[in-house]
């Protein structure tokens, strides 16, 4: 039969049988034309027919029909019988995830002690014995993916948040300067910025509900009301927490990125990017933890390196483990410190070791240690040639009263702070994570140039002994 | 009229038997009986709360599951949890410790001073696996079963992970002890 067939047929049926159920049903008996008409009105929503606007979509849940009693228990189920409808996306996120399959559920999560700091109950709660809280911190990840947490809480970016507290300079460039002290809308730039990638002290309200001086947010640091620190879902996104998706460049970009620490342009621009760039959505992005080798891929990601259990290296989620420098520092160090709060949190040479044992289960040793050989001459000539050099001209300008007490509107030190903030990290990080572009063009060659202008500046205001 | 009384071997071996009867059965007997009297007297979550010191926690054991707020009419007691079950002679020695412990503190000392939510935050130091798993002796292979708790469990039983029981469990044993801890207190956290 053609397809013109089929159509007729199909037509003729449907037809037949709106006019039969109009009859039986009474409406409009006999008359088909009145019939359609009778039912293309049914179709209109009361509220359209009344005339009066509505706002509301509809229910365009996909999983509306999803009754799910595996592994759930009465309460369990009724959170994803509500929220289906409510916020499909979650729900259909979490039938997607694993937490899905091992009948994890929203309260093994979500559920709260009645005295933590961030209970609260809906209204079909109200009587109950069941807490909840929209905030789950890494600690609730904990309670199962122990060794995962721990790792975390031993790095880096565990002090995401907390490092950020005892920076005066920092508060007063967010809140002074970019917030221009407007005591009704200055804290935007710390809202809509930093804490989306740092994070923040979580307040709640007075129905323990955070509020949106601090939340929503992205911030890998935040410091929960209960006093743990750090959000899991920053890189494993609600509510699907994937393993996939936080092996893909992707997942750090978000923060790792922008003028002053552009890593996922320089993996972009590095010849792993490349690679990645051209057969990545071809790769193998679910093999289990501790087993995701060369062959599922074929060029690293940046977790991969950081990160990956590759060969005999162990899974990690402590992203400082496999680091040499400090990279992001005004000068950089070799890592020495087991304090998380430190700037130095690392083991330098033993990072060295493990982060080669990635390379090497893809380059020669040749290759691995000249690699490194190069990066590492890049970060000690920034350190003596840029850094050091500038920074006695800041000291003796600083000790002669020649620095403006704003550093925002000081060209000394607005040029020292791109040397080391922006164009330093770009040389440096651009050159010990293979992307040329960003440690020349936007590293070296600026920094050159800042070097001059910082001269320059600083040459005149000793000669004239005054702020120009 | 002497009474000779005469050193003979038979005589000496009756009064070794004697001896050893009493020495090696009767006076262990006795004191075995006179100790696990004692043990059992003051192993009753009774006599812990005899102390008004421990009414708080009494109130919120009570309330929770292993006080016996289930359907299963089991309740586990204070040192069923709160005492080291590794072996005999670690229980007895903490119980000893710990039971001194607390007495000097109750009558030797201010113990409104105590600043319970604070104690808390280290409450694997006086809490203990063995305990837990005294009971729990099917843990590792019930938690095989239930594909959530098999993954939340598989550190531990590894050995891959430091944290104990009541890391993980905090409120454990307690249900909602913040509302019945002194007023003060609570309103810290």
């Amino acid at each position: 039969m053609s397809k013109r067939t089929w159509a007729l047929t199909l037509t003729a049926v449907l037809g037949l049988s709106i006019l039969l159920t109009a009859c039986v049903a009474g409406t409009v008996p006999g008359d088909g034309a009145a019939a359609d008409t009778s039912g293309a009105a049914a179709a209109v929503t009361p509220a359209q027919t009344d005339g009066t606007p509505t706002t509301s979509l509809g229910n365009m849940s996909t999983v509306s029909t999803m009754v799910i009693d595996r592994g759930l228990d009465e309460i369990g189920r009724a959170c994803i019988d509500c929220h289906k409808e409510i916020q499909p996306g979650i729900i259909h996120d979490w039938r997607e995830s694993r937490h899905g399959h091992v009948g994890v559920s929203c309260l093994d999560c979500h559920q709260v002690d009645k005295n933590s700091p961030m209970a609260t109950q809906h209204e079909n709660l109200i009587g109950t014995d069941i807490y909840m809280s929209a905030l789950v911190p890494a600690a609730t990840c904990g309670r199962c993916h122990v060794n995962e947490v721990d790792q975390f809480n031993a790095s880096g970016h565990f002090r995401a948040y907390r490092q950020q507290i005892p920076k005066d300079s920092l508060h007063a460039l967010v809140f002074k300067h970019e917030g221009q002290e407007n005591s009704e809308f200055g804290s935007a730039p710390n809202e809509t910025g930093c804490i989306q990638c740092h994070g923040t002290e979580i307040q709640l309200d007075e129905e323990n509900r955070p509020t949106s001086h601090t939340w929503p947010n992205s911030g890998v640091g935040n410091v929960y009301p209960d006093g743990s620190t750090g959000s899991c879902a920053v890189c494993h996104t609600r509510h699907k927490f994937s393993i996939a998706e936080a092996r893909q460049p992707a997942a750090c970009a978000s923060c790792h990125l922008g003028p002053d620490h552009p890593d996922i342009e320089i993996y972009e621009n590095s010849k792993h990017g490349q690679i990645y760039a051209i057969e990545g959505d071809e790769w193998n992005w679910d093999a289990a933890p501790d087993a995701w080798e060369p062959g599922d891929y074929r060029a690293p990601t940046c977790a991969t390196c950081h990160m990956s259990g590759i060969g005999e290296l162990q899974t990690t989620h402590n992203v400082s483990e496999r680091l040499y420098w400090n990279l992001w520092a005004e000068r950089s160090e070799v890592r020495n410190s087991n304090d998380p709060m430190s700037p130095l949190l690392g083991d330098g040479e033993a990072g060295r070791e493990m982060m080669k044992q990635v390379c090497q289960a893809c380059h020669s040793e040749l290759h691995t240690d000249n690699f490194f050989e190069q990066g590492d001459r890049a970060v000690n000539l920034y350190n003596v040639a840029y850094y050091d050099e500038a920074k006695k001209m800041l000291d003796e300008l600083g000790e002669k009263g020649l620095l403006e007490e704003n550093p925002w509107t000081d060209d000394f030190q607005l040029v020292y702070y791109h040397l080391w903030h922006h164009e330093g990290r770009r040389a440096r990080q651009g050159s010990l994570m293979a992307g040329p572009d960003w440690a020349h063009w936007h590293g070296f060659f600026e920094l050159q140039q800042d070097l001059y202008e910082l001269e320059d500046i600083y040459n005149r205001r000793i000669e004239t002994g005054q702020i120009d | 009229m002497t009474i000779s009384f005469r050193l003979t071997w038979p005589r000496v071996l009756l009064g070794l038997l004697v001896f050893a009867v009493i020495g090696g059965f009767v006076f262990p007997f006795l004191a075995w009986l006179v100790a696990d009297q004692g043990i059992a007297a003051t192993s009753e979550s009774d006599f812990c709360v005899s102390c008004h010191t421990m009414e708080p926690m009494e109130a919120a054991y009570l309330q929770d599951v292993h006080g016996g707020n289930s359907p299963y009419g089991v309740q586990a007691a204070c040192v069923d949890c709160h005492l080291n079950h590794a072996n005999s002679a670690a229980y007895f020695f903490d119980k000893i410790r710990t039971g001194s412990h607390d007495m000097w503190v109750q009558y030797m000392t201010d113990t409104s001073q105590i600043d319970w939510v604070e104690k808390r935050e280290h409450r694997e130091s006086y809490t203990y696996d063995s305990g837990c798993l005294h009971c729990h002796t099917q843990l590792q292979e019930a938690t095989m079963a239930n594909t959530k708790a098999f993954v939340a469990h598989k550190p531990y039983f590894l050995g891959t992970t430091e944290r104990t029981c009541v890391n993980c469990h905090p409120n454990v044993g307690h249900k909602d002890l913040l509302d019945h801890l002194p007023v003060e207190e609570a309103a810290m956290r």
